[in-house]
């Protein structure tokens, strides 16, 4: 034993020290022991969930889909009025670099769709609670849908890929890992207010429709409290 | 043989009883990412060369063992100091909020380093192959592997449906869905092997250091076609799949893809290299240097 091996291998176990003493220990889980079918209404305005399994996604046994959500839900409703909205909700308990929310520009492209429009935008759910969401429009050789999700992670709701990175970042820094989910809503139609307006009001409708103390799992606590009058 | 395997044994008790400060950091930092790997990267099939990484880059490092005994002048400090002071920070950052490719990355540099003070630059430099080698054990992340073999899982698709159509069989290509006969296969799950891209790479990187290593010249040729050749290999599974669903059905096909599949690209992706090897041998020679050839 020399003053080399002692410097070496203190710095080695300061490192092991370290990354212990600065790894997230608390958890924030907004979904609790809820489940995602019970917490969305089946009725949102005139729009009612109907039994269907048209929908685009990467999901088989095993797969990356299964591994990385702990819970989905996929929804068609259709409305006499308004155009059929599917609803698509993936949650995942612990988001961490491997085990992720995938977002839909990913997925969409991964099933041969092209993305041909991206674009930020805000979703009113009350006076002074506005919904950042990211709508997009894909075109595949058969159709074209329109898109309109949005991520929660804990309590932030970021819309790109980067800023979903940072905030998990951010939020591991103050000490705590968060539960992750995906709200997509789309829309097979084209770039019309119809069905563009149609997806950004169903949201809203299916925000406002939920129970006051449910919202939290789709839009975080800070903006389901700003719903409530 | 048995006395020098012996006096290796009696050398590693001494060791650890002289050094045990630096046996202590080393298990203090290596020991939980063994576990985080051996949980996460490990167990998908991005990584399964992970455990065959470590067991074969640490056998290259202790077979030379003699070699590195009898070459070894403790480095520079200011190196050492240089090299952990990025690792250290790097690793605990990683770590702690759970970029492991960044932990991973981090320990290597530790471990380098750590190495480098011990037996100086020039065990290192000839160790360059190893150390290179070792360097696959870094996860990649998932968002990195999609965007490289996204265009990949296209192009073996193309080529599929190409080729069986050449062959009389009823196969489409709609956006990234397979039709062939009334099946549909997700292209997605079909081109799932191309995940292996790496860990063929590693293995095929051993293969070609191991046999013709002396040979750099010529190892570089092969070293380059192994990504080519795990596509091959992706073609041959996904080939494999589309033909088992037609023949036998789906059911036959699910069962291929979660029993065989992975081994099937694997097991072609080696015979690959093997008849690349063969079919190069002039080139092999005539790329040998006088003394190489010789030997």
């Amino acid at each position: 034993m020399n003053r080399r091996d002692v410097l070496l291998g203190g710095s080695m176990v300061v490192a092991a020290g370290a990354a212990a003493a600065l790894t997230p220990r608390k958890r924030l889980v907004l979904l609790g022991d809820r489940k995602l079918d019970a917490v969305i209404p089946k009725k949102i305005d005139d729009w009612n969930y109907v039994p269907s399994d048209a929908f685009v996604l990467p999901k088989s046994p095993g797969s990356l889909a299964d591994r990385l959500y702990s819970q989905t839900l996929t929804r068609l409703y259709t409305s006499p009025t308004q155009p059929p909205i599917m609803l698509v909700i993936a949650y995942g308990a612990v988001q961490n670099d491997l085990l992720q929310l995938h977002r839909p520009e990913t997925c969409y492209a991964a099933v041969g769709y092209t993305i041909s429009s991206s674009r930020t935008s805000k979703v009113e759910l009350a006076p002074a609670a506005l919904l950042p969401v990211r709508e997009l429009q894909a075109q595949s050789e058969m159709r074209v849908e329109q898109i309109c999700y949005w991520t929660r992670i804990g309590d932030d709701l970021p819309t790109d890929g980067r800023e979903q990175r940072r905030v998990k970042l951010q939020q591991q820094m103050r000490g705590y890992l968060s539960d992750g989910i995906l709200v997509r809503i789309s829309t097979v139609g084209d770039q019309s207010p119809v069905f563009v307006d149609a997806l950004t009001n169903f949201a809203a409708r299916m925000v406002q429709s939920m129970q006051p103390e449910d919202r939290m799992v789709l839009v975080g606590r800070p903006l389901a409290a700003a719903m409530k009058p | 043989m048995a006395s020098a395997a012996s006096a290796v044994r009696t050398d590693w008790q001494s060791l650890v009883t002289r050094h045990w400060p630096l046996f202590l950091g080393m298990v203090a930092m290596c020991v939980p990412t063994l576990v985080s790997l051996a949980r996460g990267p490990w167990s998908l099939e991005s990584g399964v060369h992970g455990p065959i990484v470590v067991a074969t880059g640490l056998w290259l490092i202790f077979r030379r063992l003699p070699e590195i005994k009898r070459d070894m002048v403790p480095g520079k400090p200011l190196f050492t100091a240089i090299g952990l002071a990025i690792a250290i920070p790097a690793y605990a950052f990683g770590r702690a909020f759970d970029f492991i490719s960044i932990e991973v990355a981090a320990l290597l540099l530790t471990l380098l380093s750590v190495s480098y003070a011990i037996v100086g630059g020039k065990v290192i430099r000839s160790m360059w192959f190893p150390i290179f080698y070792l360097g696959f054990i870094i996860p990649i992340p998932g968002w990195v592997l999609d965007t490289v073999t996204q265009p990949l899982k296209i192009l073996v698709s193309e080529v599929v449906t190409w080729t069986l159509g050449v062959f009389g069989y009823e196969i489409s290509r709609v956006g990234v869905t397979l039709y062939v006969a009334n099946y549909q296969l997700l292209v997605e799950d079909a081109c799932a092997g191309l995940n292996s891209l790496v860990s063929l790479s590693a293995i095929g990187l051993f293969y070609v250091y191991m046999l013709r290593g002396s040979n750099w010249r010529y190892s570089m040729i092969l070293l380059v076609l192994v990504v080519p050749i795990a596509i091959a290999a992706n073609i041959i599974r996904v080939m494999a799949l589309v033909l088992i669903t037609y023949h036998f059905g789906d059911a036959a096909a699910q069962g291929y893809l979660h029993n065989f599949a992975g081994m099937v690209t694997f097991t072609s992706a080696l015979l690959f290299i093997f008849l690349i090897d063969k079919i190069l041998t002039p080139l092999r020679d005539s790329l040998a240097s006088p003394d190489e050839a010789m030997s």
